[in-house]
């Protein structure tokens, strides 16, 4: 409902600007870096076969991926205490609005700036391949796998800070939380991998790593919608 | 109206039960508020006021007991509640970036009544102004426009969480004549929640005290001034008698005087005591709404 | 109208004496109409039941009466009324006066010297 999709808007405001500019800074970096290379050295160089702006401008997509990771860690843990902090979820609490809808707004505003963060950085990456088809793109399957572990972890970040978001109402722990939790997994699955004596880096790691951490997304996610829907306290 | 009409309360609390950890806030309270009164909620800081009023709007899990609000269950069916009766906090906690404007139009999309033609005439005898944003509101102003947003959607049951606290008296007039225009304008329920006599004397019809988490009297404001009386007598020996009379809530003893205040006062207390050895010069203290209550939470205090 | 919630007398009959001094006083004259109940409570910043307790109380007394759809209206008789009730209640005051004298032991030559005592220097001050 657009009140309530204006509302969460607003309070996230703060964060949907650092979402942006932690979108755009690797971008205007590579334009400075690209600026100076032409104007410094006569002729750009070419790296492994690529002409120097895609490398740059490639480059500059995948840390926007990167950084979109911290992007989402604010998002999550915003999400619910961030009203808590405030008390404006006192307000909210007595007014005719379910938890429900409520729920579906916030998660609105993510989708929303999460896929816009993600469809700027994929237009950008699929241009520059479209820009280049004579050239070989060797490891075009392993680019893109990798952008599904970004995706998968950025996944998890979001759903550990949201669980952590609903059962309180300090959001800086909500999002420290969640911004470290891929760590912990990788830290799980080598304490199994010793445990069980498997070679970790191979071929457990990276199946072990998008299970674990899809597990871990659903269940923190649940948990946090289904207490967030269940409590009285605002 | 029709029976069934009459007799539907608008609260009614069952052995209400809060605990926090150790503490008990409400101890095992029930309380029935019939459809059209104006009820009183009075007591000290501290007596469990706020605790019952936030059970009642769903907005705090009981540990025991029920709370029934226009016949539904609070925590059962918690939107319709929330439609349906208008809250008034005690502190407030509107979005304080919001504009006037902006928090009127954000309730009225939410609600399914809404008076238009309420809300302009109350933001106008309020004189809020709609640019204006929540955090530059003084206090009078924020208690003015919750109960702008609480009384615009005409609500079944109001109530107020000490909602004159703490103003100047021009607000404080303000406010009175919004609470009582919504009184007059239909005859709704309204519970009124203060630890000001004069506010309850003015608004109310029936009162309940609350003292330490427990309801120690629950009648019609009229019915106790008039059956509640202070009797002032002499004691000879400078002791009171073994038998105190039926229905004492407080006595005092201080050299020769004693004082004792009686509910459900009779002719037949004032013999009673009269007949007593030792006892003279008995004479009968009519108390205002302010001694009674005095007397009510003395008489808890030291039967505690 | 002024209440005074702190005092003794119930609310309802403050109103009610309000009326009525209004009425002696000639500021609501015989086949005038009173305020309707909205309006006098939110003049009185009181429950509106209670200022229909107050208008059934004169209304029981003859001073008021009510036309179906229009209104309460001054009965009267009702100036004169009120000036007989306003005698009631200076006699009940005088009562409660000469008691508490009674109580205090005072006889009654000294009850009276004590009267006219008030009632000159009420003269000097002017009233």
């Amino acid at each position: 409902m657009k009140w309530l999709l204006w509302r969460e808007y607003r309070l996230n405001r703060l964060i949907l600007m650092a979402g942006a500019v932690l979108l755009l800074a690797p971008y205007v970096v590579g334009l400075i870096v690209l600026c100076w290379a032409i104007c410094w050295a006569k002729e750009p160089p070419v790296i492994e076969g690529l002409p120097y702006a895609v490398v740059v401008f490639g480059a500059a997509a995948l840390y926007s991926i990167l950084l979109s990771l911290f992007t989402v860690a604010l998002l999550g843990g915003n999400a619910i205490a961030g009203e808590r902090a405030d008390r404006s979820a006192e307000f909210m609490a007595y007014l005719p609005v379910s938890r429900g809808r409520r729920l579906a707004s916030k998660l609105s505003l993510t989708l929303l700036a999460t896929a816009s963060i993600w469809a700027v950085n994929l237009l950008v990456l699929g241009a520059l391949v479209s820009l280049t088809p004579e050239m070989r793109w060797s490891g075009l399957s392993q680019h893109a796998s990798s952008l599904a572990y970004w995706a998968l972890t950025s996944l998890l970040i979001y759903c550990v800070s949201w669980l952590f978001s609903s059962l309180q109402s300090n959001p800086s722990v909500a999002i420290c939380t969640g911004a470290v939790s891929p760590l912990f997994v990788v830290m799980g699955l080598q304490a199994a991998a010793w445990i069980w004596s498997m070679p970790i880096t191979s071929r457990f790691l990276p199946i072990g790593y998008p299970i674990a951490s899809l597990l871990l997304a659903v269940a923190s996610f649940a948990a946090g919608s289904v207490y967030y829907l269940r409590r009285v306290e605002p | 109206m029709s029976a069934k009409q009459e007799n539907e309360a608008a609260i009614e609390l069952v052995g209400l039960t809060k605990r926090f950890g150790r503490t008990t806030a409400v101890d095992d309270l029930s309380l029935r508020v019939p459809a059209g009164s104006t009820f009183g909620l009075l007591g000290p800081n501290g007596a469990g006021k706020t605790t019952t009023i936030k059970m009642l709007m769903g907005l705090l899990r009981p540990t025991a007991g029920r709370v029934r609000v226009l016949g539904a269950e609070v925590l059962a069916e918690p939107l319709m509640v929330k439609q349906r009766v208008g809250y008034v906090p005690e502190s407030h906690h509107l979005d304080r970036w919001m504009r006037v404007g902006q928090v009127v139009g954000f309730c009225r999309a939410l609600y399914e009544r809404w008076n238009d033609q309420t809300c302009r005439e109350l933001l106008e005898l309020f004189e809020l102004d709609a640019d204006k944003q929540v955090k530059h509101l003084s206090k009078g102003m924020l208690v003015k426009l919750s109960l702008l947003l609480a009384v615009s959607h005409e609500p079944d049951l109001l109530v107020l969480d000490e909602p004159l606290a703490g103003l100047d008296p021009l607000a404080r007039e303000d406010l009175l004549e919004g609470v009582l225009r919504t009184i007059c304008d239909r005859q709704r329920t309204v519970l009124l929640s203060t630890h000001s006599l004069d506010d309850v004397q003015r608004l109310a019809d029936t009162v309940g005290i609350l003292y330490g988490g427990r309801l120690l009297v629950h009648r019609k404001i009229d019915e106790l001034l008039a059956t509640t009386k202070r009797i002032r007598a002499t004691l000879t020996d400078g002791r009171p008698p073994d038998r105190l009379p039926p229905n004492t809530i407080w006595q005092r003893v201080q050299g020769r005087e004693w004082l004792v205040t009686v509910g459900d006062f009779t002719p037949d207390t004032l013999e009673q005591i009269r007949a007593q050895p030792g006892v003279e010069h008995v004479e009968i203290i009519d108390l205002g709404l302010e001694g009674l209550f005095k007397d009510f939470i003395r008489g808890r205090r030291a039967a505690s | 109208m002024n209440i005074d919630p702190r005092s003794h007398v119930p609310i309802y009959l403050q109103i009610a004496d309000g009326i009525r001094e209004a009425v002696a006083a000639g500021i609501y004259r015989p086949g005038e109409s009173l305020p309707s109940l909205r309006a006098l409570a939110l003049d009185a910043q009181v429950n509106p039941n209670t200022v229909q307790r107050a208008y059934d109380e004169l209304a029981r007394e003859g001073l008021i009466y009510s036309r179906r759809g229009m209104g309460l209206f001054v009965a009267n008789e009702g100036t004169a009324s009120a000036r007989t009730r306003a005698r009631h209640a200076v006699r009940r005051a005088f009562e409660q006066g000469l008691r508490a004298g009674a109580a205090a032991g005072m006889g009654t030559e000294e009850m009276r010297s004590l009267f006219e005592a008030t009632l000159n220097d009420l003269a000097l001050a002017g009233k």
